[in-house]
Parts: structure tokens; C-alpha cells; sequence
């Protein structure tokens, strides 16, 4: 299951191919890559704040300083950094219409940059705003925001040359528990991962396949879908497990991961459109 | 490389006699000019390693195109294979 823009607009296709000549991408194509290094330092705004955001509301990072007050600090360079993705990633997009229309990781970039707007400025900020404490609204919000990362990860990992891409929100995934968990949890939980990941590259070697990549494919998804339930339900455990704190209950600390993980698809699934 | 040298170098400079001090200033609004610096170099140290680094993948000063004087004096292009180019496209 590949999907791109074409499939859903297939009578766009000129106006993609004349977006190339409109005002003002013959300004920017020569000079792609340095907006593309604009997209990119954007991103790097946005990303820096919105983990160290996300990190205080699971309860590890800027421990120190209450929530509410690292987003006071915090906004005004994460929306800066919104601001720049998007208008560096319009003009950017304009002179690499064609590709994008073609894309499958378009369509997860766009998938997450909604959910990450969602997630991000209808229940992370609101919540770290009130430090933790969740509310109706930004429950609403939640519901929504996860419909849009979630259908993002299921278009990533199932879009043929793109698929192998699901493995950065994994392994970010992966650190992001490692850092959440404590003690002997942690040991439990990351030898449980390596030995997983150990199996994941012996069993090809052990099934009798004829060698085509293809063939691997469900075998690759089986560990993707394997890894990434050991990962969420070890989460879910120290969460429930901590219970309901000062500063906001398994629900809070959901949302940070999501904040963060639903970012990181978007960019990764950005890098991807450079490859299939 | 040089870049990703400097910015490991301050955070050895940084994190080796600021940790003990972090207490005197921590609570301060604005911590001490030394500290605001070392925030600073890395700050724009490690985005210049990524635009660098983003940069890799493009090859604009190759001699055969137009380009400024500088870069056909730097690259040697009148010499070279490709020839040098003016950017009005006036061969050297």
C-alpha cells in the first residue's frame, strides 16, 4: 500500500508541473539548498523546544523548573520554529512539486505536521501551561491529534520503499523508554529489546527465502510491530505504575511521548521523500 | 570536522569548571558572561555543523559553471578541465 497526491488528485498533475514557473520558485530553485538548510535549522528550533517541553511533562529533563514555566520560555522559539517549517517547507515544496506529488513519505510528513500542530498547540502547550494537568479540551484534541500520528505510522510503514523509515520513530521511541525507565526496569527492558533486535536480524538468516528483499518484507513489519508493542507497553507500565503525580498522571506523560514522536515522524518522513 | 572539533572542544571547557560554580548562578536571571558565551559557541557551532553538513550534498563551486571571481580564483578554474565562467557566463 503506496499512496501519493496523485492518486487522490490525478487531474492536478499540470497545475503540479506549472507550480515550478509561479512566482516565487524560479527565486528559489537555484537557491534550494539554502532554503532547505532554513527548513531544516526551523526544525531544529522546533524540535529542541518541543523536547525539552514534552521531557518535563513525562517527568524527566528541566526537572527543576515547573512546567508552565519552561513553556513561558519555551513558546515563542517553538512557534518561531512552526512558523519557518512551514514557509520555508512551501517554497521548498513549490520547486520540488513534482516529487512530492509522487510521494508517499509526502503524505506521512503532511499526516504528522497536522498532528504534530494538533498535538502540540491543542494539548502539550495547554498542558504544560497548567503543569500537567490535562484538560477536556486538550482530551478532545488528543483523540484527534493521535488520528492523524497514527495514520501517519501506517501509511510509513506500510508505503513499499519508505517502510524501512518507521525504524527512526522506533528507535527514537526505543531511547525516549530507556530514558523514562529506572533501575531494574531498564535492564529488563533494554536486554528484552537487544534480544529482539538480535532475532530480528538472525531469522532471515534461519527461514529458507529466496533472497528478494520483498520477501522479507513481512517479516520486517512482524519486528516492527513486535519491537514497537514492547516499546509502547513498557511506557504504558512505568507510567500507570507512577500513577497520577503533582505534576500530571500517565495521561500527561503519553502526551509528551506523542508530542515529541509525532514531530520526529514528520521529519524523518521528510528525509525519506529525497529517497522514494 | 574543524566545526565538530570546536563545539566538543567547549563543551570540555564548559562542563569541566562550571557544574561546582551552576550554584551561585543558577537562580540568577541572567548567569555570568562566561556561561551565556559557552551557551552561544554552542549554539551556533552545532548549527553551523548541520548547514555544513546539509551542504554536502551539493556541489555548487564546481569549475564550468558561472560563478563569482572568487570561487574561479580559489578553484582554479581557468586552469582547469571544465574552464571558469563569469556569472554572466563569459568564459575565462
Amino acid at each position: 500500500m503506496s499512496m501519493n497526491l496523485e492518486q487522490f488528485f490525478p487531474a492536478a498533475r499540470p497545475w503540479v508541473e506549472n507550480l515550478v514557473n509561479v512566482w516565487p520558485t524560479p527565486y528559489v530553485k537555484p537557491n534550494f539548498a539554502f532554503w532547505e538548510v532554513g527548513h531544516v535549522l526551523s526544525l531544529i528550533a522546533l524540535g529542541g523546544a518541543t523536547i525539552l517541553m514534552n521531557l518535563r511533562l513525562i517527568g524527566v529533563g528541566l526537572t527543576q523548573e515547573r512546567p508552565s514555566e519552561i513553556y513561558r520560555n519555551l513558546r515563542v522559539i517553538q512557534t518561531s520554529g512552526v512558523i519557518g517549517i512551514v514557509l520555508t517547507g512551501i517554497l521548498i515544496g513549490m520547486a520540488n512539486a513534482e516529487r512530492l506529488y509522487d510521494s508517499a513519505a509526502f503524505i506521512v510528513k503532511m499526516l504528522g505536521l497536522i498532528g504534530g500542530v494538533i498535538l502540540t498547540y491543542g494539548v502539550s502547550r495547554t498542558t504544560a501551561a497548567a503543569d500537567g494537568r490535562v484538560s477536556s479540551a486538550a482530551k478532545a484534541w488528543f483523540a484527534l491529534g493521535m488520528a492523524f500520528w497514527l495514520t501517519a505510522l501506517v501509511v510509513f510503514a506500510t508505503g513499499g520503499l519508505i517502510a524501512p523509515g518507521i525504524w527512526h520513530v522506533i528507535t527514537a521511541a526505543a531511547l525516549l523508554v530507556l530514558f523514562v525507565t529506572r533501575g531494574r526496569a531498564r535492564i529488563v527492558y533494554a536486554s528484552v529489546l537487544a534480544a529482539l533486535i538480535l532475532a530480528q536480524e538472525l531469522v532471515p538468516l534461519v527461514i529458507n527465502h529466496p533472497g528478494a528483499p520483498a520477501d522479507l518484507d513481512p517479516i520486517s513489519l512482524s519486528f516492527a510491530i513486535l519491537i514497537s508493542a514492547w516499546i509502547v507497553g513498557t511506557a504504558l507500565v512505568q507510567f500507570f505504575r507512577a500513577g497520577p503525580g503533582e505534576e500530571g498522571g500517565p495521561l500527561t506523560k503519553i502526551i509528551g511521548c506523542a508530542t515529541i514522536l509525532v514531530w520526529l515522524t514528520s521529519a524523518a518522513a521528510g528525509r525519506w521523500i529525497a529517497f522514494a | 570536522m574543524i566545526l565538530l572539533a570546536l563545539a566538543m572542544l567547549n563543551i570540555l571547557v564548559f562542563h569541566k569548571p562550571h557544574p561546582e560554580s551552576q550554584g551561585a548562578w543558577d537562580a540568577e536571571p541572567v548567569p555570568p558572561r562566561k556561561v551565556r558565551a559557552a551557551a552561544a559557541i554552542s549554539l551556533l557551532g552545532w548549527s553551523a555543523i548541520i548547514i555544513c553538513g546539509r551542504f554536502i550534498a551539493y556541489d555548487w563551486f564546481e569549475c564550468g559553471k558561472p560563478q563569482p571571481a572568487f570561487i574561479n580564483a580559489v578553484e582554479a578554474c581557468k586552469s582547469s578541465e571544465q574552464g571558469g565562467y563569469t556569472l554572466e557566463g563569459k568564459r575565462l
